[in-house]
């Protein structure tokens, strides 16, 4: 559990300083806040880079299969 | 207009609107089909997946390239009577899908609209690779 009255609240050893500099920046309440938005934005982040990732790869599929039946000189392979 | 538009529209509004919605071939000749033929066919099933089209609307999704799904959407507005009509592109981008309206309005969705999408296509591929390309969707193993 991070210490939320430290100055020094990491995010996952990505050097991203929250706190940065002043202690009395942000009071507990507000650092446990701004820690759960944080990790609801690499949720976010997480979920457009999976879908993504997934429609890109059934574009490529479908447009493939496409390809390969108006030009016999494509191989599926 | 930009040329991925203008592809979009020519796909859907061509210079044949008035012929008879294409059918899959029993014998699957579909080698003898152009790109535009298979996209409608495509289509055909990707109008499907939102549920019932009502009467007199016209709804259209496909895949256009690898990374680029078109919406289309034509309806009767009620209280003037006129026609109207919607293209929605999304693009595939390395830092997410790329929601694009005419008019230059565009942002990368993301939540429900995210999900809502992904579900379509997930859908779209289960039933065009099977439907269209007659191939097992997982696989990619031709059908018997």
């Amino acid at each position: 559990m991070p210490n939320y009255e430290s100055a020094t609240l990491f995010d996952d050893n990505t050097d991203v300083l929250l706190n940065a500099g002043n202690p009395d920046l942000r009071t507990p309440e507000q650092a446990r806040e701004l820690l759960a938005e944080h990790e609801r934005e690499k949720l976010a982040l997480k979920e457009v880079m999976t879908a993504q990732a997934y429609i890109r790869g059934i574009g490529n599929a479908v447009s493939g299969y496409r390809a390969y039946e108006i030009d016999s000189t494509i191989s599926l392979n | 207009m930009s040329d991925v538009f203008k592809k979009a529209l020519k796909l859907l509004i061509g210079n044949d609107q008035a012929t008879p919605k294409l059918t899959m071939p029993k014998n699957r000749p579909l080698k003898t089909l152009t790109e535009r033929e298979l996209i409608q066919l495509e289509s055909n099933i990707g109008s499907e997946l939102f549920g019932p089209i009502p009467a007199g609307n016209r709804r259209e999704f496909f895949n256009l390239d690898p990374t680029t799904w078109i919406w289309h959407e034509e309806w009767i507005d009620v209280e003037t009577g006129k026609k109207k009509v919607a293209t929605t592109r999304y693009e595939v981008h390395d830092n997410g899908i790329l929601k694009v309206l005419e008019g230059a309005k565009y942002k990368f969705i993301e939540g429900e609209e995210l999900r809502n999408l992904t579900v379509a296509v997930q859908m779209y591929h289960e039933r065009v690779v099977r439907e269209v390309y007659n191939r097992d969707p997982a696989t990619g193993e031709k059908l018997s």
